[in-house]
């Protein structure tokens, strides 16, 4: 059901569909997305089939949302879902009478066991797991964390800016206060979680400013937000070659996330372990978080 | 349990990709495909693996049939079609459909947002993005779009 006369558009979007899209008309009534997608399974019941797929073959808008939604990468399984479907699976085999470990009237070899001790160990681990580990020390302005994959959720750090990037000037023949004000005004959008502007100016900053490791470093969390994993793990892995503690840490942290979404688990390993070995304010959860990937 | 793993690794992916063009809530797939492979545990001494992974889909498939028959559709979209007329085409339609500079998760965002009117955290459901990351991404596209169309009118 169509609710846009209930919608909390903020004045930019009441200003941009003023500007780009007109009035919204009266009377349209889209189904949800997941209707749209059933009757194009062939799953929904059959008195309300017919209905759905004769609106699907008239609007354009669903079809290119149905089109959109079945994309390849619209529909992957991230690593957080995956984790809750395995703890789920695991829970409730757990749960049967019978020891799923254990088939009937077959003795395992001693290693065997020690094995499914583990991997049951883990689904305990998970079963009981019902508050996230304690948050890392950075603010997060999206709600409760799933608590299954809380150590390896995505927080934004605040805008810290290292001493050298005030001193230091940052790159060959460019004036430093140039510099900062640029910077300025990317960290501007950056604090409004505006990743998408704050991205288009960090960009040519990283490439004017080869050294500046602050801007590799927030360029890499704003792809981050932006779901470019790819180009995330190239900023953290710029800076890093750039940056001296404690700033490391947070650049250490970050890569080791960008890894993780980027389908590099053990790349991701390594920069966790780093962390989890040293004292310093990612230590916790680095080690949970290694926990967590236990893979 | 080796066999087990073996195939959950295969095929989960796959698994969860069709349960959500079957229901399109990311969370209600995560629950179908958690059932799809609970079921597999279950029969899995039971079950010639070469009839994977066409099992796992009928699963699947029968599972997305429940719950949409538990859903209150009947009384809504037994309707005729004239009661669910379409979006007429705007501007922004104009702009949408066929839009190399948007990529589909972009296209996604701005329809459920302006034309099915969901608030952020709904369109999370459907997306699996956070909040912020769907902010990001309607601003991109509202400004790609924004250029375009000013573009387009000169």
């Amino acid at each position: 059901m169509n609710e846009r006369g209930k919608l909390d558009l903020d004045p930019e979007e009441q200003e941009f569909l003023r500007e780009c899209a007109g009035p919204p008309a009266p009377g349209a009534d889209c189904p949800g997305p997941g209707l749209l997608l059933a009757a194009q399974a062939g799953v929904l019941p059959e008195e309300a089939a017919p209905g759905v797929a004769s609106h699907l073959a008239s609007c354009r808008y669903c079809q290119v949302l149905v089109r959109d939604l079945k994309d390849r990468e619209m529909a992957k399984l991230t690593t957080e879902e995956e984790r809750r479907i395995r703890a789920r699976i695991f829970s409730s085999a757990k749960s049967e009478t019978t020891p799923w470990w254990l088939p009937l009237g077959r003795p395992l070899p001693v290693a065997a066991m020690a094995t499914l001790l583990v991997v049951a160990g883990v689904a305990i681990y998970f079963s009981r797991q019902s508050t996230p580990p304690r948050a890392g020390p950075v603010a997060s302005k999206e709600s409760a964390p799933t608590p299954v994959a809380a150590a390896l959720r995505l927080d934004k750090p605040p805008v810290r800016l290292p001493l050298a990037s005030v001193l230091i000037p940052r790159g060959q023949g460019g004036a430093q206060e140039t510099y900062l004000r640029d910077l300025g005004a990317a960290l501007d959008a950056y604090r409004k979680d505006d990743f998408a502007e704050a991205a288009r100016r960090l960009e040519p900053l990283t490439t004017r400013y080869p050294r500046a490791v602050e801007a590799h470093f927030y360029l890499g969390v704003c792809r981050l937000f932006l779901q470019r994993n790819p180009q995330a793990v190239e900023s953290f892995r710029e800076a890093k070659g750039l940056a001296e503690r404690p700033f490391a840490r947070d650049i250490g942290w970050y890569l080791g996330l960008a890894y993780d979404r980027a389908g590099q688990p053990d790349l991701a390993r390594v920069q966790l372990r780093a962390l989890c070995e040293e004292p310093g304010e990612y230590q916790e959860r680095a080690c949970a978080a290694l926990g967590e990937l236990g893979r | 349990m080796d066999e087990f793993e073996k195939l959950y690794h295969a095929y989960v992916d796959a698994v969860f990709r069709y349960s959500v063009h079957c229901v399109g809530r990311r969370e209600i797939a995560e629950e179908i495909t958690s059932d799809v492979f609970l079921a597999l545990y279950q029969n899995l001494e039971r079950i010639d693996v070469r009839q994977l992974p066409a099992w796992l889909y009928t699963v699947a498939r029968n599972r997305a049939m429940d719950y949409w028959r538990r859903q209150a559709l009947e009384e809504r979209y037994a309707a005729t079609p004239a009661a669910m007329a379409a979006q007429p085409d705007s501007l922004l339609g104009g702009s949408l459909f066929d839009n190399h500079a948007l990529n589909p998760v972009h296209r996604v965002c701005l329809v459920l947002r302006y034309i099915q009117g969901m608030n952020r955290a709904e369109i999370a459901r459907y997306t699996g993005l956070s909040e912020l990351q769907i902010k990001g991404h309607l601003q991109y596209a509202r400004q790609i779009l924004r250029k375009q169309i000013r573009q387009g009118s000169k």
